[in-house]
């Protein structure tokens, strides 16, 4: 047992000797220069540097536990032991002894720990969580400053805010555009038709309306909700929320209002919605805003039995169950939406807005946050709505038509172009992804919307941007890391490719 | 099928006449009957095993005889909720702790994974949400870090803070 734990420590001594003087995050977010430019007035907390070094040799460690029932075990059960310890525990368990030191910063109870990776790392899986950890610490005190500017009077930073960010392996893309590539799903150039030349599997124009209307709905509610503690219980529900979906695959379960808020942030980061789905539930759970109408005849039903899990598994009540029915004066079966210039059927949709859970004043003392993405993320998100709407024109679903009939026509072609346009983008960042200097892309609101609605369906989403361009695209909202000025030079660029590609403006792309 | 015995001797010299199906939960026992075809009249020697606790062992074998199998461990550690124990298990692990940690190493030697998950969730329990000087007392381990340590170990601690 003395070689096994001999030849232990030699890599824990690698590991432990390779200091990051540069903080390398390896979260896929936010591994961009963070921390250079910032102008921080408090003082920062510093990256997490191990400092601790074994320096008593191997065999006098075990002295410690000479008296101790744990004397004869071997290496492998006090692994297995330490791997069902939270992280709270390993850090207690770490101060017992050196022996239980260098046991518990082993990569094997660490690895589950981090979201699957998808480098080779040299680091320890321990330094690896330490970095998320501090990323979403960095990101955190971004992102408040950017909430800071938003509750000033208007800036049109508008829509270059939304970044589109094309994962780093595709180097060998041609970078010169002679080169006519041939970009896996699209087997004819987007300009060849008016109509879409690529299929997706969401379907896009029912979900944009189910979206805008989810929108709508939330936008009137999340001022009351941006108080302290109150996103945080939020982050607790949805975590259990997913608990539940995990384990009951087969289960229709219904999501709140409030879980939801939470779920559409985290899915439109479809790298982090990733990882931290195979991390947390060991698969990636999927979404819809859509149902059918069988569905939603069941939904009360399925509703209640969600009330009925969550409160036998985590003895709290979900949500308060509905009222008896008071009569509503007929509803409509139509609304005005889209932002009041056009009505809509009203769609179904797959959550419950009946009623909304009461939040306490005081978190748990265990609350912890067991996503990749922070609270001020989802804080962040609903400012979207707002900038969408003040844009509205931008985006063409402005309709102005005086009977049901022709506005429904008149939406049709508008989310005809709209679709078309996103066909566009998949095409450039398909093919352009490398020309930027930073690999990002700058939608419209036109494209974002329409990129938000086909991130609604993880599974499909993955497999339509696998299928028709080779990679994942991912979404990196807010990204804090870049100057305005540097946001606005990047976007200039892009709409220079795409004017050269499809002889058209990006701005105007949907329009016409 | 049922009554097919064999026997099993620990290393205190006990012999004990064991179901076959019931012995077969262990995989070392599988193996030795199986893949080394011993011959099921002889006798098969556990010198790592004294007779209090194969008995214990037999005792939990034959309560779980007809467990159905375990998934395969995955890679991934499971997230075992460690509350999970079954009640007869709890009462079962009432045991001083010199014989739950034998126990595990009787488990561990011959292989009965049900037996050592349900053990190793055990000590875990018992280090929960305790400080490290508890589970020191506990566990009567010595402490061996220089207070400097103790500081440079609190400061990672507290990077692995999750807020």
């Amino acid at each position: 047992m003395l070689k096994r734990l001999a030849s232990l420590l030699r890599n824990y001594r690698q590991n432990v000797s390779e200091i990051d003087h540069q903080l390398s995050s390896t979260d896929s977010e936010d591994d961009d220069e963070i921390g250079s430019s910032t102008t921080i007035e408090e003082t920062r907390r510093s990256p997490p540097i191990i400092t601790w070094k074994l320096v008593q040799p191997v065999s006098q460690i075990q002295h410690a536990l000479s008296d101790s029932p744990f004397a004869n075990l071997p290496i492998e059960i006090l692994i297995q032991i330490f791997r069902l310890l939270s992280v709270h525990d390993l850090g207690n368990i770490s101060l017992v002894c050196c022996y239980f030191k260098v046991i518990a910063d082993q990569d094997d109870i660490w690895r589950s720990k981090c979201n699957p990776l998808n480098e080779i790392q040299s680091k320890s899986f321990k330094q690896i969580y330490m970095n998320w950890i501090y990323g979403k610490y960095l990101r955190s005190r971004e992102l408040k400053k950017l909430n800071d500017e938003y509750r000033e009077p208007k800036r049109h930073i508008s829509h270059l805010l939304n970044t589109c960010r094309c994962s780093s392996e595709y180097f060998f893309r041609a970078k010169d555009k002679a080169h006519v590539l041939s970009i896996p799903g699209f087997v004819q150039h987007p300009n060849s038709s008016l109509d879409m030349t690529i299929e997706l599997s969401v379907d896009i124009d029912r979900t944009v309306i189910a979206l805008i209307a989810l929108l709508e709905k939330t936008s009137g509610l999340i001022t009351n909700w941006w108080r302290p503690t109150i996103v945080e219980q939020m982050i607790m529900r949805y975590y259990r929320f997913m608990k539940l979906k995990a384990s009951y695959p087969n289960e229709r379960l219904v999501p709140t209002l409030d879980i939801e808020i939470v779920w559409q942030t985290h899915l439109l980061r479809p790298e982090m919605y990733r990882g931290d789905c195979l991390r947390l539930f060991h698969r990636v759970i999927d979404h819809s805003l859509l149902i059918d109408n069988i569905e939603e005849n069941l939904k009360e039903q399925a509703f209640v039995n969600t009330c009925r899990l969550y409160e036998e598994r985590f003895g709290e009540p979900y949500c308060p169950l509905p009222v008896n029915k008071e009569e509503d004066e007929a509803r409509s079966t139509y609304r005005y939406s889209l932002l009041n210039y056009i009505e809509c059927p009203i769609p179904a949709y797959s959550y419950w807005d009946d009623t909304w859970f009461r939040f306490t004043d005081e978190l748990p003392n265990n609350y912890e946050n067991p996503f990749s993405f922070v609270v001020e993320d989802i804080i962040l998100d609903s400012h979207w709505f707002e900038l969408y709407r003040t844009d509205m024109y931008g985006v063409g679903l402005k309709i102005i038509a005086y009977n049901p009939q022709e506005q429904q026509i008149a939406f049709r072609s508008a989310m005809k172009k709209l679709r078309k346009s996103y066909e566009r983008f998949l095409y450039i960042a398909a093919k352009y992804s490398t020309m930027n200097g930073y690999d990002f892309i700058h939608p419209t609101y036109a494209i974002d919307i329409a990129w938000h609605s086909h991130m609604q369906e993880p599974l499909k989403y993955a497999d339509d941007c696998n299928r028709l361009i080779g990679f994942v695209m991912n979404h990196v909202p807010w990204l804090s890391t870049k100057t305005t000025d540097q946001i606005i030079e990047s976007y200039e660029k892009i709409n220079e490719i795409w004017k050269t590609e499809f002889d058209r403006d990006m701005k105007t792309d949907h329009l016409g | 099928m049922a009554g097919h015995k064999i026997k099993l001797q620990s290393n205190d010299g006990d012999i004990f006449d064991v179901e076959v199906e019931i012995a077969k939960l262990s995989i070392t026992i599988k193996t030795m009957l199986e893949d080394l075809s011993m011959n099921e009249e002889e006798i098969i020697p556990l010198p790592n095993i004294n007779s209090a606790i194969f008995k214990k062992v037999i005792q939990w074998t034959t309560h779980h005889k007809d467990d159905p199998p375990l998934p395969p461990e995955d890679d991934e550690n499971r997230e075992k909720n460690t509350n999970d124990i079954s009640s007869w298990d709890q009462e079962f692990l009432k045991v001083d702790q010199g014989t739950l940690f034998e126990l595990i190493l009787a488990a561990n030697y011959l292989d009965i994974k049900g037996l050592l998950d349900v053990t190793c969730t055990s000590v875990a329990n018992m280090i929960k949400g305790k400080t490290s000087e508890e589970i020191r007392q506990t566990f009567n381990i010595k402490n061996d870090f220089t207070p400097q340590e103790e500081e440079q170990i609190k400061k990672e601690n507290e990077w692995c803070e999750n807020k």
